[in-house]
């Protein structure tokens, strides 16, 4: 007499060791519970005509006066009396994390001394190129730089020159509120650069306070 | 002399409601989107139709090369002399039209249908491939809806038994025609969208896939003339709507019934995603129309067997 | 009335296009005029062929269009014609209806066109054996 040997195929979905996230039927968050997409999420497949027990009236009822059109209206309609979402941007801003990047400033020390060594790891890290920097030993024996320029209309903003500087000199202050008329005026050069770094030195002291720890 | 004031205080009040209408649907769609629409040219941003008409008309007119340029000029004053032409014969109270004609009604027919020659016309001669395909498929849709709301019209004529659209009023203060009618209204509603090529039957200016169709090479006061002539055939079809199916009344009743079937419109169109081509032809042409014929056998017969006809006056 | 009309409203369109030619500059060049093609240089095929299933619809349109502005007396002076006027009208609507469901079922109103006729399924559906 044969024995019958049956194997059952072992998967992963149905070993029951595996703990499952809540609602789903497959892996949509690999293992974790957390954003798991909400129950009923999507709707169910709409049933052949041998499964649906649904009344030929009904289906005449719903496809004459368009009950899924009128929901979706509804639902509109609902909208329409809810408050919008819109803030008026001049004049009521939302909010920006410190770590926002946006015009540049060349900080100092404390004691006055700018902060720029010349090291160009600015320059080489650029992916736009927009950092030019020639540098000369300055009167009293110290590296600095004599021509720092951003090019404002190529700069992309990724804020790599921030982290590569060795010396937290060249920084993104959160400002974005500083359009010109000309072209040329956005071809920032050192003087500009620096004047920033003066004007904005205490938010960019608190960005940097609050950013600190994760850096 | 009077009547020439009358005639023109019509027209600026036609003019000014499409105007606005601009600006309402706008506002209307950023509500139901949860944001607000336009809402920094004046108190709401009301004047926001005088703005965009004085940015529009201070534009390049950019003349597509190798295009005819007498039929580019002419096709956008054809379908805005139609629209416009359509509004001649709609009663703001019994009598008060701009000229009170006993075929009205037919006239008005007839001006929904020149005003396709103006979609035709403007895709051809735009020399672009976009254009001529966004205007063969925008003119096959028109043609086949206004098959379908003349046929309505028909029906509702033959209620009636006139084609003065002032008797309209007075003849429905008993009952609405569209409390017997009521899914033929609900097909005209949906042939008028249709008829306007708004969303969701708009394959006409399908931005995904055309480009904004016929009027791609259109640049600056051709196309406010497109622009102004679909949002005047919109109001007029809301105020026939309101006209023919729900009683509409004179003066501000007319008017407030007209504004909830422009409403609909841009309810509609915020809810609403756009329907396949060959979809839409065959909403057309195999959904409504064998209904209409039936319609169109069905309620003669009925009228008869009930003793319902109408007795028509010939009067001029 | 009418005829100051129809005067005025091709007036309001030539007004606004004449401001907008007065009060406009003109800059024209090659890559602005030209046909839009989305951002490639066209070939300037614009006057193409076009699906035939657009020219059979208009087609098409004419007869019912037709059909339509015939039944237009008859809505208009049906207590006059009785009886009579309803059998004419019903027997005519009945041939175009008659004409619009053979059509129908030729799959001519499909817009996506296969070129496998489809008459020969029909005589087998009318002469059944």
């Amino acid at each position: 007499m044969q024995r019958l040997i049956t194997k059952q195929v072992r998967l992963l979905s149905n070993s029951t060791k595996l703990y499952k996230p809540v609602a789903t039927e497959y892996f949509t968050t690999g293992g974790s519970s957390q954003s798991v997409w909400p129950q009923n999420f999507r709707l169910p497949q709409p049933k052949t005509w041998e499964e649906s027990n649904e009344s030929a009236l009904s289906k005449a009822t719903k496809f004459f006066f368009l009950n899924e059109i009128a929901r979706g209206m509804y639902i509109c309609m609902e909208m329409y009396f809810r408050p919008p979402y819109t803030i008026y941007y001049p004049f009521e801003k939302g909010p920006i994390s410190p770590r926002f990047r946006g015009e540049h400033a060349l900080r100092r020390y404390p004691s006055g001394e700018e902060r720029c060594i010349a090291c160009k790891l600015c320059e080489a890290i650029c992916p736009a190129q927009a950092i030019t920097i020639e540098a000369e030993e300055r009167l009293d024996g110290s590296r600095r730089t004599f021509k720092y320029d951003i090019d404002m209309t190529k700069c992309i903003y990724c804020g790599y020159c921030q982290e590569s500087c060795p010396v937290d000199a060249i920084v993104e202050s959160p400002n974005v509120e500083y359009t010109t008329e000309t072209r040329e005026e956005l071809l920032y050069n050192k003087e500009k650069l620096l004047e920033n770094g003066d004007k904005w030195e205490q938010e960019l002291q608190y960005c940097i306070d609050a950013d600190a720890p994760y850096r | 002399m009077l009547n020439f004031v009358e005639l023109l205080l019509m027209f600026v009040s036609v003019l000014l409601a499409v105007a606005f209408l601009t600006v309402a649907e706008r506002k209307t769609l950023g509500y139901m989107q949860r944001r607000v629409g336009p809402n920094a040219v004046g108190y709401y941003g009301m004047l926001m139709a005088m703005a965009d008409a004085a940015k529009l008309l201070l534009k390049e007119m950019v003349m597509p090369t190798h295009a005819d340029k007498l039929m580019l000029i002419m096709s956008p004053m054809m379908s805005l002399m139609s629209a416009f032409l359509c509004w001649s014969f709609m009663p703001f109270a019994p009598g008060t039209t701009m000229s009170d004609h006993s075929y009205g009604l037919m006239f008005t027919l007839a001006m929904s249908s020149v005003g396709v020659f103006g979609t035709l016309l403007a895709g051809w001669s735009a020399n672009s491939k976009y254009s001529l395909l966004g205007s063969m498929r925008s003119t096959a849709q028109l043609i086949s809806y206004e098959l379908m709301l003349t046929t309505m019209v028909l029906l509702c004529m033959l209620l009636t038994g006139t084609m003065n659209l002032s008797k309209y009023v007075e003849l429905q203060e008993s009952m609405w025609m569209g409390v017997p009618l009521f899914p033929m209204s609900m097909m005209w509603f949906m042939g008028c969208v249709a008829e306007c090529a708004r969303p969701p039957f708009d394959n006409v200016e399908a931005e995904s896939e055309l480009v904004s169709g016929h009027m791609t090479e259109y640049s600056s006061s051709m196309f406010v003339l497109f622009f102004l002539s679909e949002y005047t055939s919109m109001l007029f079809l809301s105020t026939l709507t309101s006209m023919l199916f729900f009683g509409g009344g004179t003066g501000m009743m007319l008017g407030m019934k007209a504004n909830m079937f422009a409403f609909t419109y841009m309810w509609v169109r915020a809810t609403l995603p756009r329907v396949r081509y060959d979809k839409l032809m065959h909403m057309c042409w195999v959904m409504f129309l064998p209904l209409l014929f039936g319609l169109a056998m069905f309620l003669p017969s009925l009228m008869y067997f009930m003793d319902a006809m109408v007795y028509t006056y010939p009067t001029m | 009335m009418f005829t100051f009309f129809f005067y005025l409203a091709p007036m309001v369109a030539v007004v606004l296009m004449l401001m907008n030619y007065l009060m406009s500059n003109e800059n024209p060049y090659v890559e602005k005029n030209g046909p839009f093609e989305c951002g490639f240089t066209s070939y300037h095929q614009s006057r193409s062929a076009f699906n035939v299933s657009f020219m059979l619809m208009a087609m098409l349109f004419l007869p019912f269009d037709l059909e339509m502005s015939s039944m237009l007396p008859y809505v208009m002076s049906a207590y006059t014609n009785g009886l009579y006027g309803l059998m004419m009208l019903i027997m005519f609507l009945l041939q175009l209806v008659m004409a619009f469901v053979y059509e129908m079922n030729l799959g001519a109103l499909n817009l996506t066109r296969n070129y496998t006729p489809m008459i020969k399924p029909l005589k087998h559906y009318l002469y059944k054996k």
